[in-house]
């Protein structure tokens, strides 16, 4: 049984309010259960990069749904693979040869999503691996950078939909994913050397495991699973 | 003792930079296996752009649009299939006069007389000429001129209005007159600005295939 684009679509929202919940007060309950396997939820920070890599990978997957949609009204010669139904005509702007590529590069926005959300998450991950690295902040500055220049772009393409007069589904959700992971770093950035951050409550188990690296000779797997965010 | 550290911090970095990778390139890879984009163009090997306005069929002005003769399944050696031959031409311009004169009565005896070149069954052959406005300013243009070429040419396919030269302006179109060849899918087979070292005569005889006499 073929799914239509609008339920294709559903899967990409998955992660992303998956993450939105995680992110929000609302998720505390389920990050204290889903402590146990991931202790590293069990913090702010924690439940905070835990949700915008759920968000980003949403809004990754999404972005490449939407080259394949590009490059796939490209082969069949404009045929209609997303669902038109009203003002949400994803068909209309995805296939736009106008407005579907980045001016003077041409390169088709869904490449440019794909490469901010990978961008998103290798912040992200790298963050969430070593909270105390010297490099945390510039990874979340250039995170927030990122996130504001989108925004930018986001404004950009809207305007696109408004001359097109329609509203593509599957750029709006990468939008919404954008958005979301732009509040996280800023987020992040506020939380960042506070209390919340949770440097001061680590500082003893960071020393230990700088000790227990040095006797070893460099890495050694951390005793407790919440050395490693 | 430092160095480790900062070891340990790159390592988390290279490790996210890993999974990322390979996450990014197995999505491209996927993409790239899957689909075959062909890009809107007016070269060789292009899906054909827009071509629609008002034609003179030699009796009404009638809308057409190249676009909906496009079959976009059609596959070389399938089934039915229309491929067309557009010229791009000017009534004013002596180099289409010249053409209108000498190598278009015989082509189109040739594909579209009464004794045809033989195609394969269900494989038609059409021609269109479209009337562009190469100056504007200094020459006269309208739909009377269309048809007057058309009748004093004795030309028996269509001639679509482009005056306003809203298509040949999407199409390039530098100088008359430009040919080119579209297959029943909509890719450009032949462009005669892009290439002049033959002809779309000769393109035609080659591509086109040949059914029982």
């Amino acid at each position: 049984m073929a799914l239509d684009a609008n339920t294709q679509l559903m899967f990409h929202w998955i992660p992303i309010v998956f993450g939105m919940f995680l992110m929000s007060p609302l998720g505390e309950g389920l990050a204290r259960q889903l402590s146990s396997k991931w202790p590293s939820l069990s913090t702010t920070r924690g439940r905070t990069l835990g949700g915008m890599l759920s968000v980003a990978l949403g809004g990754f997957t999404v972005s490449a749904h939407t080259l394949w949609i590009h490059n796939k009204a490209n082969e069949m010669g404009g045929a209609s693979f997303c669902s038109a139904d009203g003002i949400w005509d994803c068909s209309s702007v995805i296939g736009n040869s106008d407005w579907n590529t980045i001016p003077f590069i041409g390169l088709p926005w869904g490449v440019v999503g794909m490469l901010a959300f990978a961008l998103f998450m290798w912040l992200i991950i790298s963050v969430a691996k070593e909270p105390t690295a010297s490099w945390v902040l510039m990874h979340l500055k250039v995170g927030t950078n990122l996130g504001i220049l989108g925004i930018g772009m986001i404004f950009y393409l809207i305007y696109a939909e408004y001359d097109i007069g329609k509203l593509c589904q599957y750029c709006t959700t990468a939008h919404v994913a954008h958005v979301v992971s732009t509040f996280g770093f800023f987020r992040l950035g506020s939380m960042y050397g506070s209390s919340a951050w949770g440097i001061g409550a680590s500082s003893d188990d960071d020393s230990s495991s700088r000790d227990r690296k040095s006797k070893r000779g460099g890495y050694v797997a951390p005793k407790l699973a919440s050395e490693e965010e | 003792m430092q160095r480790r550290n900062i070891s340990n911090e790159a390592g988390a970095r290279a490790d996210g930079m890993l999974m990322v990778s390979v996450l990014f390139f197995a999505t491209l890879a996927y993409i790239a296996l899957t689909t075959s984009p062909v890009y809107t163009g007016v070269g060789a090997g292009d899906r054909a752009p827009e071509l629609q306005g008002e034609v003179w069929d030699g009796n009404s002005w009638t809308a057409f649009n190249l676009h909906d003769t496009f079959d976009e399944d059609w596959i070389e050696g399938s089934g039915e299939g229309t491929w067309y031959m557009i010229e791009f031409m000017d009534t004013n311009c002596s180099a289409c006069q010249n053409s209108a004169m000498n190598s278009i009565p015989e082509q189109q005896d040739k594909w579209l007389g009464d004794n045809p070149r033989p195609t394969p069954t269900n494989t038609t052959v059409e021609f269109l000429a479209v009337s562009i406005a190469l100056h504007p300013e200094s020459w006269s243009y309208g739909q009377q001129e269309i048809k007057d070429f058309k009748t004093d040419y004795n030309q028996n396919f269509p001639f679509m209005d482009d005056h306003d030269n809203s298509n040949s302006e999407v199409w390039d179109i530098g100088g008359t007159p430009s040919y080119f060849l579209i297959a029943p899918n909509g890719l450009i087979e032949f462009a005669s600005p892009e290439d002049n070292s033959k002809t779309v005569w000769d393109v035609m005889e080659n591509k086109i295939p040949r059914g029982d006499a």
